[in-house]
């Protein structure tokens, strides 16, 4: 290395170590008949064990929550393996709920055997029609007339004997009945015709008083007459409900007898079928009722009374299925627990048994019921309707309102039905570190944790595996085969993404995406098959779709809004370097750091942090590094010095510690008063030793500046410093890889601070002797020297009371 | 020159227990679509009266069987509800025909009306024959140059 980086020439990264590339896919060609690869063949060994651990252990609270990042295949991961061990359950029982003809309002749960649920309903329902036609019929039978007929003229007789007992007893007495609209009045008459007052006055007292007396025993009786008309008429009506329920009980136990037969093994049906006959046969007289209803919405004719004999079913199983696997994608509490609709009649809302709408956990029950936790959390009562579930084993079908307390109309209180669902609850890891610190309840209900990766190691083995992954993938969404270069392409991709050289990540969304976007740009060529252009096509694309807000940024440093330097040497002012993460987009660019200093007591100010601009890390790495330069330069003198920094035209927060090393730069050349070249960019955090350590977005935070540089003229001056143990990470992009082959553009990895110095100033740093002392003229000694300058100063102000600027 | 046709002049009696479909039925059939007035007189069941007379009387509910103080109010609104309903169904069945209807009341005291009625001589009377044998058929006949009586069955009393 020849030019200005001669003195650090051993510190540059070579041009292969910039971006590790695949050139082998060892046996990863996948052969057209191999099964379809999933995630759980590559890398996820842990996450997948855990997975099938808490999928087959069933015990109470061993539900499962599976945590890591999205796009990460959690879901088709925990459907494939729950399915997995479906296959090996039997389908569940049926459950359906019947009429309680006790109490309406507690409907009853029938458990039946798979399949028998659906078969049980059908029935029911042929049943009720045969009642609908059978049980009119058997009331329209001569039999049946007959006796009503003889029932209804005795009572009649008996009426009638009554009323002409005494009407004749007060005849007999010259007492005529008269009757009125409402009523009867007894007066006595002579002749046919009525007495009046008159005539009455004419007749003898004790006369009188006999025919008062007779008048007032007459009534007495009609009196007691009339009353016990009610008592006569309502024996008849038992007499004929009676007579009703004989000839229907008949009728009844002929319906049902094959039914009770078809049903003597499952207690819950033959329990119900034997209440409902009794129920049908006391309601007779009703059911016997065809007339059409007198308005059409007020239906209280036989045909809405015999719905009540229904069944609804709520879960039906094929008995040749395997255990339900449910994926509920919208787990609001209703289509979790299920519902009581509710219909309107006359103004009123109105319900029963057959408004009663199961839920996922039912259709889930004998499963596994598969829910995204961020979902459950964003419904209301949703949560707490799952635990309150999972905790009793029991599922209670009730409105929320109702179970808060708060329900204002008609509504059924279900009988609970028991529960044996495997929820696999899918979620990111802070929901799940959140839940476990503040949910007390949380981990007795899901005590598997299956915790996903975000990256694999990029072993050899391992690229074998995710190139057939990749092919499978492609396969699996019908995409134009993936020529070996272009498999090679996603898999560096994939190493990028996962920001290291030695990992591919196992975000399979994106990879999916990629492959998607990649057969777009194949097929537009009309090619058979995707190469390794169309995997940079689409990389590309997607940069440039998402390329506004760094092209903006690119923008405002080439057009000097964002003061950039790109060349020349300046003191106190260091090329800081930042990542943006805006989602899909994640660019980084270069950010000047300043830094001012003067004799002081030993203050470090960190501006962005004054002004709140700066997160927790970034306080944390300024009060590193002011603690590193006490340890560094002043180790035997009080640190007399008042130093700044600040993140020029930073008008957003700052947060990470990833500037630490340009920021001490910045100091120590403010200090020393040597001027730090502009054509270089700097990141990386330190230790209070001055031990350079790895930071996060290194890549692109190198093609950041390289842009910016790129843009200006690349001549060999430019380059990045880096530390060195993020080496490892680089997957640069190829054009900075092919600059950096062709000396246009350098990357240096450093590990102490000297370093970076050295390649920042082009000076020696220079190292303690024997003495403790650094070289005369290098640049640690003028920072020792100036820091011993200030701290004479401070004295000699305090002792004299002298000025200082 | 012609003189313009006269109305037929009708009585009709009425009593709270007549049949007033048949009654009127016989009407229609003695006018024959001629254009008539018609004078409906409701005559009000005087043993009603008479009971109410009597201080110890009571009416006892069909429904209840209780027993209230049967007063000649009540009598009167018994003796008036039931004059309302013929009368009603009496319009009901006139409505759209050629007959013009005026309804007179008779109560138990008022004699006055009667000698009223009778001042006036009409074409025709109809009368249930339930009224023959009274003082007021005797009083109402001569002043009317035809006499209807119509057969009331027992089954056709309604009470």
């Amino acid at each position: 290395m020849t030019g200005i980086f001669e003195h650090a020439a051993r510190l540059a990264v070579p041009a292969a170590r910039l971006r590790t590339t695949c050139d082998s896919l060892g046996d990863g060609t996948r052969s057209p008949d191999e099964r379809p690869l999933s995630v759980a063949d590559l890398g996820q060994a842990r996450a997948v064990e855990s997975l099938r651990f808490g999928i087959r252990l069933e015990r109470e609270g061993y539900n499962v929550f599976i945590l890591g990042p999205p796009g990460s295949h959690r879901h088709a991961l925990a459907q494939e393996l729950a399915e997995a061990r479906a296959q090996e359950k039997a389908a569940p029982d049926d459950w359906c709920y019947a009429n309680n003809f006790a109490d309406p309002e507690r409907p009853h749960a029938l458990r039946l055997p798979a399949g028998r649920g659906m078969q049980f309903r059908d029935d029911m329902r042929a049943l009720v029609d045969d009642i609908r036609v059978s049980i009119p019929a058997i009331f329209e039978e001569d039999d049946y007339r007959n006796q009503l007929k003889a029932l209804e003229e005795e009572l009649e007789n008996e009426i009638k004997e009554q009323w002409e007992e005494i009407r004749a007893k007060a005849a007999k007495e010259d007492i005529a009945v008269l009757q009125t609209p409402s009523g009867y009045v007894l007066a006595p008459v002579r002749d046919g015709k009525v007495i009046d007052d008159k005539d009455f006055e004419k007749l003898p007292e004790d006369r009188r008083d006999a025919i008062q007396a007779t008048i007032k025993t007459l009534g007495e009786e009609l009196q007691e007459r009339i009353e016990s008309l009610p008592k006569l008429r309502k024996r008849q009506h038992e007499r004929i409900r009676a007579l009703d329920q004989e000839v229907a009980a008949h009728a009844v136990a002929s319906l049902l007898r094959d039914l009770k037969a078809r049903y003597a093994d499952v207690p819950d049906a033959a329990e119900y079928l034997e209440a409902a006959q009794q129920n049908i046969i006391e309601n007779a007289q009703e059911l016997r009722q065809t007339d059409e209803p007198v308005l059409p919405f007020f239906a209280r004719d036989s045909s809405s009374l015999l719905t009540r004999y229904e069944i609804n079913l709520l879960v039906g199983n094929a008995p040749d299925e395997p255990a339900p696997v449910v994926y509920e994608p919208n787990p609001t509490y209703p289509n979790l627990v299920g519902k009581v609709e509710h219909r309107a009649e006359m103004g009123a809302l109105l319900t029963d048994f057959g408004m009663v709408r199961g839920g996922a956990l039912l259709q889930a029950n004998g499963g596994f019921l598969i829910l995204d936790m961020h979902r459950v959390l964003g419904r209301p009562f949703a949560w707490e309707a799952l635990k309150q579930a999972l905790f009793t084993r029991q599922l209670r079908i009730e409105s929320p309102a109702d179970t808060l307390g708060f329900a204002t109309t008609t509504t059924l209180k279900p009988e609970p039905i028991p529960l044996d669902v495997k929820i696999i609850l899918i979620g990111e890891r802070w929901l799940y570190y959140l839940l476990s610190l503040y949910d007390t309840e949380f981990g007795g209900l899901f005590k598997v944790a299956v915790d996903f990766d975000d990256d694999v190691r990029r072993t050899p083995d391992n690229v074998s595996t995710f190139a057939r992954l990749v092919a499978s993938r492609a396969d699996s969404h019908e995409l134009l085969p993936l020529t070996p270069t272009a498999v090679q392409r996603v898999i560096e991709q994939r190493a990028r993404q996962a920001d290291d050289s030695e990992r591919l990540s196992m975000n399979i969304r994106s990879l999916d995406d990629l492959l998607v976007e990649a057969d777009y740009w194949a097929r537009l060529r009309q090619a058979a098959e995707v190469d390794e252009k169309d995997v940079g096509d689409a990389i590309a694309a997607k940069k440039q779709r998402l390329g506004r807000v760094p092209g903006r940024i690119m923008d405002a440093i080439q057009r000097q809004t964002l003061l950039i330097d790109t060349a020349g040497s300046c003191v106190g002012q260091v090329n800081g370097l930042s990542v943006v993460d805006l989602g899909d987009a994640r660019f980084g660019h270069p950010v000047r750091i300043t830094a001012t200093t003067r004799i002081g007591t030993g203050d470090l100010v960190d501006i962005e942090r004054e002004v709140d601009l700066g997160g927790a890390i970034h306080s944390k790495g300024v009060l590193i590094l002011s603690s590193a330069l006490s340890a560094r330069y002043a180790p035997e003198t009080p640190l007399s010095l008042q130093g700044s920094i600040v993140f020029e035209q930073s008008y957003g927060g700052v947060d990470g510690d990833s500037a630490s090393v340009a920021e001490l730069c910045a100091l120590v050349s403010s200090i020393a008063k040597v001027p730090l070249r502009q054509n270089v960019a700097c990141t990386g955090s330190i230790n209070q030793l001055g031990r350079v350590q790895a930071v996060g977005g290194v890549n692109e935070k190198i093609e950041g500046f390289f842009d910016i540089c790129k843009e200006r003229g690349l001549d060999g001056s430019h380059a990045v410093v880096m530390p060195r143990d993020n080496v490892k990470h680089l997957m640069l992009r190829e054009d900075v890889v092919e600059a950096v082959r062709r000396d246009e553009f350098r990357v240096f990895a450093i590990e102490t601070i000297d370093e970076a110095i050295e390649v920042l100033t082009g000076e020696t740093a220079g190292e303690r002797d024997a003495d403790g002392q650094f070289p005369a003229g290098s640049v640690n000694r003028k920072v020792e020297d100036q820091l011993v300058r200030y701290a004479q100063q401070r004295r000699q102000f305090a002792e004299g009371g002298g000025k200082h600027d | 020159m012609t003189e313009p046709r006269k109305n037929l002049s009708v009585l009709l009696a009425v009593t709270e227990t007549s049949p007033v479909e048949k009654l009127w039925a016989s009407l229609v059939e003695r006018v024959a679509g001629a254009p008539a007035d018609v004078v409906t007189l409701f005559v009000c069941d005087e043993s009603w009266h008479r009971a109410a007379s009597l201080p110890f009387t009571c009416e006892i509910s069909r429904v209840s069987g209780t027993q209230m103080a049967f007063t000649r109010w009540r009598a009167e609104q018994i003796g008036r509800d039931a004059a309302g309903r013929v009368r009603q169904r009496l319009e009901q069945l006139a409505a759209g025909t050629e007959l013009r209807l005026i309804f007179e009341f008779l109560g138990a005291a008022e004699a006055g009306q009667v000698s009223r009625l009778v001042q006036v001589e009409r074409d025709l009377l109809i009368a249930p024959s339930a009224l023959e044998g009274q003082p007021l058929f005797a009083e109402l006949a001569p002043r009317h140059r035809q006499v209807l009586l119509v057969q009331i069955e027992d089954q056709d009393t309604r009470r």
